[in-house]
């Protein structure tokens, strides 16, 4: 992955997790497309079935068409590479896509390779997320989580998100981002986030514990 | 709207108490009652309290003999009939724990049940099941001896275990009756979650005297000396086996049948007063009173009385019935009820309803035709029971207010959450599942979401598992059937379905890509799928698939029919929400003909 290290794209950044290792975060490349294409094929069915619920065994190059596209201002993705590892794999993807109903809205959804779970890498890759859905006007995240993600639930909750039953299995979630405009601490509003991505992080991965 | 609601004050259960003393109790003070009916070709042959204490105890001496010890767990797979109950009773009586295995499970299922539950010895109803059983023979080594209910040949029936039993005094048995308290086990029934292998569910003998005796209370004064009762469904199925303990406490003797197909027959030889069924088997009881009627130019008659019906039994449980609707009552009950109540054997007075939701118009329609049905909720790990609708306190469109000595709480998420004596204490050999069901202040999580009003009845809105429950009220988990179907290399999608139907099906969209060369081979190139649905070698192959993911699974959860769908599924149809989860919901909606005609609809 020679172009992560140019680190030519504007919204790059070098983030040091709190384990002492380093990831690098920044907006999806046309160039990543294998990349996500093969390291879907690393996570595990656990892990497919809680980000997709019907998970495909691969993907297709009509969902990869679909997944590569965030160009312009509905669809936004940011993808985290683990620097510090052979060949700096991609490790983890944050999307959100705006509601075609609602235009304040936006469906978000993250992934983390199983083995790079609960390290905070689905925390740090929702900042941004949620920088960038801030700056396109995006004032909520909605989200379909699974019920069996009991701590995500818990932890959304306590964070203020709205969550209620959908259809079996899955519960509905929406979670306000203050506005850009509030006059609101960032640090606050870095902390809120963090917790919202830190049980983001421990529902997708589902099997955190290293 | 109120968050908890709790059953009247529980006078408790004895300090010695176990499931064995109804039919003890029986036995001294009526011993000459009949507790059973048994189907003999056309006859029915009559089972009294001291006859059936007496088979019961016979083939615990064989189980006692062949070396069973209290506490260790025998395999029972049989469908429902007699000989369910004496084997049931005679292992706890034998001080050891039933293991029920539905009679239905694929090899895969019942290796796993033997092997985890460490059955000792498997009863098995007949030669078919005794060949499945010795195909999974080697995975459980635990599992040393095996008799049939219905044995050919030379292989072991029951009787051989009574032979065997003989040289093992009477008094061996009374003294591990005796020894049996509420703490132990009585049984371990496997339900399945939405991943992994099925769990054992322990059932103590508390949980389930606890739950006869709640049950008694709330419905116990509605038995009558001639009552009569009839088992259908799957004796592993707690809604039938806490039906057939509740008839054994009551004393209310009870017929067997598994032939659900000759149900209208087998109903009106027994002519049932108390029966307990699945929602499925009322709406088809109306159904075909309702087809019958129509083919038969009677049909606005029919429907009329329908409406009728439902109008007079709202107006009566509103306390006011109107003039005119009572005088349309009395007529329909001579032109129609009557007949309806011959269809279900004419004497049927106490219908429960378990196991999925009953619709709030068939309950007043029942009502209105003279069978007021019951319905409750519960779980396998509640013993069953912990609502129940009752005479007084009966709300069409609720599960009932909750049963003595148990309080329903509702989460802030909705989840119903439950406490009380009939509460599992969790699933063998697995803390890691009870810990996610029972939480550190004590309370089961059902997994179901639901509301209570504030009279306390409870309503089951929702669902926290990804659990499909059929028409015949089995639960059925939908991921590991889809992630078999995706394993086909020309399967992109695969929705399972059967929630309340009577069996389970799937939808299934082809892979484009894989799609252009299977369509090659097979002289179809250039063709899209869409073209290619019903092609019958695109079927075949599928078929296959589903053949496969169908090893994994009972027969009762296997996938009987299929359709292929002729795209895949779409974000632009919201069948996938823009991140690509599918929404099952939309895509049943979209689906709805396909669906129908799945199910003859």
């Amino acid at each position: 992955m020679a172009e992560i290290t140019e680190v030519s794209v504007p919204d790059a950044e070098v983030v040091t997790l709190a384990d002492g290792g380093r990831i690098l975060v920044r907006s999806l490349l046309p160039s990543d497309r294998d990349e996500l294409a093969e390291r879907y094929l690393e996570l595990s069915p656990e892990a497919r079935r809680l980000r997709f619920f019907n998970a495909p065994d691969h993907l297709s190059e009509r969902l990869l068409d679909y997944l590569m596209d965030v160009d312009g201002p509905d669809r936004c993705a940011v993808v985290a590479f683990a620097i510090d590892d052979d060949g700096t794999p991609g490790v983890g993807v944050a999307r959100y896509v705006r509601s075609r109903e609602d235009p304040d809205c936006a469906e978000a959804a993250v992934t983390v390779l199983d083995r790079y779970q609960n390290r905070g890498i689905a925390t740090t890759l929702l900042h941004q997320l949620a920088d960038h859905a801030r700056a396109d006007g995006i004032s909520t995240f909605t989200a379909s989580v699974m019920w069996e993600n009991r701590k995500l639930l818990d932890g959304l909750r306590a964070f203020g998100a709205e969550v209620a039953p959908s259809e079996p299995g899955v519960a509905s979630v929406r979670i306000a981002l203050p506005a850009p405009d509030v006059v609101l601490p960032e640090t606050d509003l870095r902390r809120a986030l963090r917790i919202f991505a830190a049980r983001v992080d421990e529902m997708i991965g589902l099997r955190f514990e290293r | 709207m109120t968050t908890e609601a709790s059953g009247p004050e529980f006078v408790g259960i004895a300090a010695d108490a176990n499931l064995l003393q109804s039919l003890q109790h029986l036995v001294a003070t009526d011993p000459d009652r009949v507790i059973a009916v048994a189907r003999r070709g056309d006859d029915l042959v009559d089972w009294t309290a001291k006859q059936t204490a007496e088979q019961v105890r016979a083939v615990a001496k064989g189980l006692v003999a062949r070396g069973v010890e209290p506490g260790e767990r025998v395999a029972l797979m049989s469908h429902t009939r007699l000989e369910w109950m004496l084997a049931d009773l005679a292992i706890m009586s034998a001080g050891a724990v039933t293991v029920p295995v539905y009679e239905t499970s694929s090899a895969e299922q019942l290796a796993w049940i033997l092997e985890d539950s460490g059955a000792v010895v498997a009863i098995v109803e007949n030669d078919d099941l005794r060949a499945l059983l010795d195909t999974v023979r080697d995975r459980a080594p635990s599992c040393r001896d095996a008799f049939t209910i219905e044995p050919t040949g030379d292989v072991p029936g029951l009787d051989r275990l009574v032979e065997l039993g003989a040289q093992v005094a009477d008094e061996d048995i009374d003294r591990r009756i005796a020894a049996l308290g509420p703490a132990d086990l009585a049984t371990i029934i496997y339900t399945s979650g939405t991943t992994g292998r099925p769990k054992g569910c322990m059932l103590t003998h508390r949980n389930l005297c606890a739950n006869v005796a709640q049950v008694v209370d709330a419905i116990g004064g509605e038995i009558v000396p001639d009552d009569r009762g009839l088992l259908f469904l799957p004796l592993a199925h707690s809604l039938t086996k806490g039906t057939l303990l509740f008839c054994l406490e009551t004393g209310v003797p009870v017929g067997f049948t598994s032939d659900i197909a000759h149900l209208p027959e087998e109903l009106a030889v027994v002519r049932p007063s108390v029966i307990a069924a699945v929602p499925r088997i009322f709406e088809k009881v109306h159904n075909s009173a309702h087809h019958n009627a129509h083919s038969t130019r009677k049909g606005p008659i029919f429907d009329r009385a329908e409406s009728v019906a439902v109008r007079w039994s709202k107006e009566h449980h509103d306390d006011k019935v109107q003039p005119w609707t009572a005088a349309e009552h009395w007529v329909f009950e001579r032109l129609v009820y009557t007949k309806l109540r011959q269809a279900l054997g004419g004497e049927m007075r106490l219908a429960f309803s378990g196991g999925g939701p009953l619709g709030v118009r068939l309950t007043h329609f029942f009502d209105g035709a003279g069978v007021c049905i019951y319905e409750g909720y519960g779980l396998t790990e509640t013993s069953p029971t912990l609502t129940i609708n009752r005479p007084g306190a009966w709300r069409p469109g609720s599960v009932g207010r909750p049963v003595a000595g148990t309080t329903i709480r509702i989460a802030d998420d909705g989840e119903i959450l439950a406490k009380g004596p009939q509460v599992f204490d969790g699933y063998w050999h697995n803390p890691t599942a009870t810990a996610e069901v029972i939480d550190d202040d004590g309370w089961f999580h059902t997994g179901d979401i639901g509301k209570l009003d504030d009279q306390g009845f409870l309503r089951i809105t929702g669902r926290k598992k990804e659990l499909l429950v059929t028409a015949a009220g089995k639960n059925v988990a939908p991921a590991p059937l889809e992630d078999r179907l995706r394993a086909h290399p020309l399967v992109s999608q695969a929705v399972v379905l059967g929630d309340q139907r009577p069996f389970i099906a799937a939808l299934i969209t082809i892979d484009d890509e894989a799609f252009t060369g299977w369509a090659q081979e097979h002289g179809l190139a250039g063709a899209s799928v869409g073209d290619a649905v019903n092609h019958a070698e695109l079927r075949a192959t599928i078929a296959e698939a589903v053949a496969d993911a169908n090893t994994s699974v009972s027969r009762a959860e296997s996938i009987r029919e299929f359709v292929i769908l002729p795209r895949d599924l779409t974000i632009d149809a919201d069948e996938l929400t823009p991140t690509l989860k599918v929404r099952r919901a939309t895509v049943l909606s979209r689906y709805e003909a396909a669906i129908g005609s799945i199910y003859g609809a």
